[in-house]
């Protein structure tokens, strides 16, 4: 097989590019080794920031945040919750830090508006009373997976090829980057450039060309809440730290989050002092955290690049063409924040244009993306209402998921699995963790085609996938993960 | 307000298997026995088999009796161990032949494991099932032909999953669609406890004729059973049976009855929507316990609330060491009139309700000893 | 209180064991105790989108009682009843209890025109000193058919020689504002009746409604002190059959006794009136889901007021079950259930248990 270009990594950046690449007239390959968005895509917090988070320590980025934040808006409002967020200081915080706050708010043309503590509980009714300070910020929430369900469909629109559960390494043939070969099936995919886009995987791939590009993983851990409290996003009113935000999504929340060098972002497993780090400081700003019932916790690997440190490593990206190390035909883009990855495909594809003389520009910013055929909650809430027979629909009790969602997730979405499905539709991803919708969705799966052997395995998968917090979570969760391994191993007779 | 108190011979806490099988060995000897529950009880959450032990070292177990002597050596301290295995079959056995003359009959060898497919396909070993699930069983109906009925919106069961599993052991199974309006296990089992002439109309309008055998989810009435079973087989000349559902099942909750109506029988009186907010031990005795406001003074007790949701049920004052005998230790200093119904379900070997039943039972004879000894 | 409500249903182990038993869900109407309850409150976004469905729901009690983990579903739909838009009549109800002291909105001379078929006079009951204050309820004194209960009861009373007092100035027991999701307005009600009843030196109140007496028992202490003994009158007509003092008529007929939700799940009282049945050598008959587990009459919860159909379909059910019990009658100690009875139609005889006596 041949094409233009071949791209690597199935998160949100692979998908723009591919996005990107496909509406400029290439012809165009993604590989993804699992499922798209199913790394560190799928580990994000979805904030969308208005940038005043980064004002003081990082400025560039701050405005970065702000341009690309009013873009995202214009061409996917359907995968954004316009929900304003607050910063929230309390007691202990530094007085000072607020002064550098607004002064740097003000530099990078960051909007706030300072709110009477009493106007804050109007809105937040939760709020700690006794926080001192607080600032109303344009912040929104981003559905990761939305965001790359939606890119996915807009390069395949465009004739873009995506390709799950298909490792692939490079073909390197005298010093030069000749395409991939895929490891399960050992079918060659030749290109003109193939362009690494593994985000914290970038030097596996790297390495493969021997080349370095010198990422350092970093692992950050989240949290989720089964109910959701609170109307907006809540940053805490300090220098970025552990335990600072809280996002709200759907019928969740995600507190967040930590932030600890690893080796291998395949690594990545919450520890209980890390939740119960983020609970504490977390709870500062929402003190009836300390009681809710917290659902899932979780961690992913953040792309840093090399020279700098910890959180005060620039989050800016950076996109290499690896001709300037000797190796043709292999460009790397990682670094970066979910929210800059459109920026981060339309310089990647620039220069990927650039190298293979292709003169068309990049229509991202304008064009709008993709409408989902699965709905948000607050869709869902209305069509339960409206919908005649809704209640025989309903596969997901918690998250109120649709059969038609689940078979449309398989159909048109490239859901091959039930983690898939989770992704997809938040099937899984509420107060039960999939109890009572797996086997259904299951099921579907075969009634669908799959056999059974097939079916039964990606069961067991998901259930694993489910059941591995069970030893970090406390309380009515850890009742409820019992109840669940009950019911399927028990009664179901899985091992 | 009157704070008098309560004299009773036996008091158990705890309306599931454990407790109601406990109450019933003490009731029918004629001794008072109250029985205490916070609620309805969780039987409803079961799948209804007893599943005494399924897998042992890694591998299926057949013989169950042979089985139990090497899993109660290795673990000495489990409920198999301290009731001994001759009382643990002892135990299945009076429950299977006394529910015979009850609201439903459980069948089974209980010195021999058999097999049922599970609402998801697959098959599990396990050792009495109620007898709407006796046929449900890969020997019985490999080579025949089984109609799988699917009801679109029902949940508790996959349907084409387990047409699949059926096909895999060479069953000969073709799934159907019939389409009544329910979204529960119980809904349509109660329509069918007062209606089932209707039901039975949709089903033969979906093409229920000329199978051997049927396949329904656990609907066939909560109270009825045998009279919907003997119409339904009448009616289409085909042998139906029942798979098992996930909770809350039917099945479940006609075990909960069928204990229900043994403990009537045995004079005892069970109370729900108590909760015990007090235990006053003395000496080495359990003196008294407190309910609502009323104080009740047993001779014995027996508690058996349940493992499913233990780190979210407590009782005030009650310690949860146990002995051998499984009488219950405070401070070390063993309470002689108050015997602790453990349960025990273990995912690795497969056990469920058959350990629920061993500890009622063997709770049960050790209050029964105390009352008419003096000592457990 | 929403933070504490919100605690609770974080308990909620989504078995579906509420569905099971909703006595809505069972007749084929739409009914969701796991929606209605803890799923509503997951987002603060849901209660925009439940519009009336916090009112299909016959407060029965069922969920609350079955949850392997006691979330008080019945306490969420209160809540969400408060802050849905109300079903007109709902409104006109509470519109009628404001202004009228009665659910509906009638003089509150009419709450005694069930006397004037009485042996006894007005005046030799009504706001008399007396250690015994006999709480009607509006049910039962406005409605000509569930005057009976009351006409039975006194001749109870009289035939006991019990000394006891009507109130001539009765305010609603405010339950079905609480139900209705206003529980706020109960307080000046609450406060007219046990003043009434002081004034009169009552040591002890009784009623015949088992919605009445949750209210005294359970809201009214939160308002103001309650200096007596609240009992239902089946308790109280026990209590006086046990000491001899009540000697009841006797028959051989065959009835099925029907738990009241409220007195059952709500008050636990579930033997003395089946004692007071058996002391007339009648024939006690049971549903086969009877006690704490008796299933609802469908006649709660307002749903008469929002969704008679569907009222009158749960009804149904179980009048079909009496008929093939072969029970003469429905003996019930409510009147909320034996109008939910009578008014859904077929042949069935509902007699309350003071008729028998």
């Amino acid at each position: 097989m041949r094409v233009d270009a071949v791209i690597i990594g199935g998160g949100v950046t692979g998908l723009g590019i591919a996005r990107d690449l496909a509406q400029r007239g290439l012809r165009v390959a993604l590989f993804e080794r699992r499922d798209i968005a199913s790394g560190t895509t799928g580990r994000s917090h979805g904030l969308l920031h208005s940038g005043a988070r980064y004002v003081v320590r990082d400025p560039v980025s701050a405005s970065e945040c702000a341009k690309e934040n009013r873009v995202l808006r214009r061409i996917a409002p359907h995968v954004i919750e316009e929900t304003g967020g607050m910063f929230v200081a309390v007691e202990e915080d530094d007085l000072d830090y607020e002064r550098k706050f607004l002064e740097g708010c003000k530099r990078a043309s960051v909007r706030v508006e300072e709110l009477s503590v009493r106007e804050s509980r109007k809105i937040e009714p939760y709020l700690n009373p006794s926080a001192y300070t607080v600032f109303l910020v344009d912040d929104a929430v981003v559905d990761p997976f939305r965001l790359a369900i939606a890119n996915f469909l807009a390069a395949k629109e465009h004739n873009a090829e995506i390709y799950t559960y298909e490792p692939v390494r490079l073909i390197v043939h005298e010093g030069t980057v000749v395409g991939v070969e895929t490891v399960n099936t050992k079918q060659k995919i030749y290109s003109d450039v193939v362009i690494n886009a593994t985000g914290p995987w970038a030097d596996f791939i790297c390495r493969q060309a021997g080349l370095e590009i010198g990422v350092k993983p970093n692992k950050g851990t989240l949290v989720v809440t089964g109910k959701r409290v609170v109307n907006t996003v809540l940053n805490r009113l300090r220098p970025p730290s552990d335990g600072d935000i809280i996002v709200p999504h759907q019928t969740t929340m995600i507190l967040g989050t930590t932030s600890t060098y690893i080796k291998d972002p395949d690594e990545v497993m919450p520890t209980i002092e890390e939740v119960n780090l983020i609970l504490r400081e977390c709870g500062k700003m929402l003190p009836c955290l300390r009681e809710l019932r917290v659902i899932r916790a979780f961690s992913g690997a953040r792309p840093l690049l090399e020279g700098t440190s910890g959180r005060e490593a620039g989050r800016t990206f950076t996109v290499v063409d690896h001709e300037k190390q000797g190796v043709e035909g292999l460009v790397t883009v990682t670094g970066g924040k979910l929210t800059t990855y459109r920026l981060m495909a339309e310089r990647t594809s620039d220069l990927v244009c650039r190298k293979l003389g292709v003169r068309a520009t990049c229509r991202t910013s304008k064009e709008e993306l993709p409408k989902i055929p699965v709905r948000t909650c607050k869709e869902r809430y209305e069509a339960s209402l409206l919908e005649a027979k809704w209640e025989k629909e309903v596969v997901c009790e918690c998250e109120l998921v649709t059969r038609r969602e689940v078979e449309e997730s398989f159909k048109v979405l490239g859901a091959k699995t039930l983690e898939d499905i989770k992704r997809r539709t938040r099937a899984g991803m509420g107060e039960c963790q999939g109890q009572f919708c797996a086997y259904k969705v299951a099921d579907i799966m075969v009634e669908l085609g799959t056999s059974f052997h097939d079916a039964l395995r990606s069961l067991n998968e998901f259930l694993r996938n489910q059941w591995k917090t069970e030893q970090i979570l406390e309380g009515t969760q850890r009742a409820q993960l019992e109840f669940f391994k009950a019911m399927y191993k028990l009664v179901g007779g899985l091992e | 307000m009157n704070r008098q108190k309560k004299h009773v011979d036996a008091l158990v806490i705890g309306c599931g298997v454990a407790g109601m099988t406990a109450a019933e060995i003490i009731g029918k000897e004629g001794y008072s026995v109250h029985v205490l529950a916070s609620g309805y009880g969780c039987t409803q959450m079961s799948s209804g088999t007893i599943d005494v032990l399924g897998r042992y070292q890694g591998e299926e177990v057949v013989d169950l009796e042979a089985k139990l002597d090497g899993f109660i050596r290795e673990n000495p301290r489990h409920i198999y161990a301290l009731a001994g295995k001759e009382k643990v079959i002892q135990a299945l056995t009076e429950f299977a032949v006394e529910s015979a003359s009850h609201i439903v009959e459980y069948k089974g060898e209980p010195r021999r494991n058999t097999r049922i497919f599970t609402p998801l396909g697959t098959v599990k070993n396990t050792c009495l099932v109620q007898y709407t699930m006796s046929l449900n069983n890969p020997s019985e109906l490999t080579g025949k032909k089984v109609l799988v009925v699917a009801i679109p919106g029902l949940s508790g069961y996959a349907p084409n999953l387990f047409t699949e599993g059926l096909r895999r052991r060479n069953v000969k199974a073709r799934m159907v669609r019939v389409n009544v309006p329910v979204k529960t296990t119980f809904q349509l089992a109660r329509f069918f406890d007062l209606e089932a002439e209707g039901i039975i109309t949709h089903l033969k309008e979906a093409g229920a004729a000329g199978f051997d055998y049927v396949a329904m989810p656990p609907v066939l009435g909560l109270r009825r059973t045998r009279s919907i079973l003997k119409m339904l087989e009448e009616d289409f000349e085909a042998h139906f049976f029942e798979i098992p559902s996930f909770p809350p099942s039917v099945p479940g909750q006609r075990l909960h009855f069928l204990l229900e109506e043994k403990c009537e029988q045995a004079g005892v009186k069970v109370e729900m929507g108590k909760i015990v907010t007090g235990v006053k031990i003395k000496n080495g005795y359990l003196r008294e316990v407190e309910v609502d406001k009323e104080k009740i003074t047993p001779s014995v007790g027996v508690v058996a609330t349940g493992w499913m949701l233990k780190s979210i049920l407590r009782i005030k004052g009650l310690p949860f060491q146990v002995n051998e005998s499984l009488n219950v230790e405070k401070n070390g200093e063993r309470v002689e009139n108050l015997f602790l119904a453990l349960s025990s379900v273990s995912y690795e070997n497969m056990i469920g309700l058959g350990a629920a039943i061993t500890s009622g039972y063997l709770a049960g004879i050790n209050a029964l000893k105390y009352l008419r000894e003096g000592r457990g | 209180m929403t933070l504490k409500l919100l605690l609770e249903t974080d308990k909620c182990i989504h078995c579906g064991s509420c569905t099971s038993v909703c006595p809505l869900l069972n007749a084929g109407l739409k009914g969701d105790p796991q929606k209605n309850g803890p799923d509503a409150l997951k987002d603060t976004e849901r209660v925009k989108y439940l519009t009336n469905l916090p009112f299909n729901c016959t407060l029965c009690l069922a969920c609350q009682e079955v949850c392997p983990v006691n979330v008080p579903i019945p306490r969420v739909v209160e809540h969400l009843r408060s802050k849905v838009k109300a079903p007109e009549s709902v409104e006109q109800m509470i519109e009628n209890i404001k202004r009228s002291e009665n659910i509906f909105g009638l003089k509150s001379e009419e709450r005694w025109m069930w006397t004037f078929e009485l042996d006894v006079t007005l005046e030799e009951r009504i706001d008399v000193k007396a250690d015994i204050g006999y709480f009607t309820g509006c049910n039962s004194a406005f409605s000509p058919l569930l005057s009976k209960i009351l006409t039975s009861h006194i001749s109870l009373l009289e035939r006991a020689n019990v000394n006891y007092t009507l109130l001539s100035e009765e305010a609603c027991c405010g339950f079905p504002l609480v139900i209705a999701g206003r529980r706020e307005l109960v307080a000046p009600l609450a406060e007219k009746n046990i003043e009434n009843f002081k004034k009169k030196g009552v040591k002890k109140v009784i009623t015949s409604c088992p919605a009445c007496l949750r209210s005294w028992r359970e809201i009214y202490p939160k308002i103001k002190e309650v200096p007596f003994e609240v009992q239902h009158t089946t308790q109280f007509l026990w209590q006086l059959v046990k000491e001899g003092k009540l000697k009841v008529a006797k028959t051989k007929e065959a009835f099925v006794y029907q738990d009241p939700c409220e007195l059952a799940r709500g008050c636990h009282i579930v033997e003395e009136p089946r004692k007071l049945i058996k002391e007339t050598g009648a024939k006690l008959l049971e549903f086969q889901d009877k006690k704490l587990e008796a299933t609802c009459c469908g006649g709660g919860g307002l749903l008469r007021a929002t969704n008679v159909q569907a009222a009158s379909r749960i009804a149904l059910l179980k009048l079909q079950e009496a008929k093939r019990l072969g029970a003469k009658a429905i003996i019930t100690a409510c009147p909320a259930c034996m109008q939910n009875f009578v008014k859904a139609g077929g042949r069935m005889q509902v007699l309350d248990v003071s008729e028998i006596l």
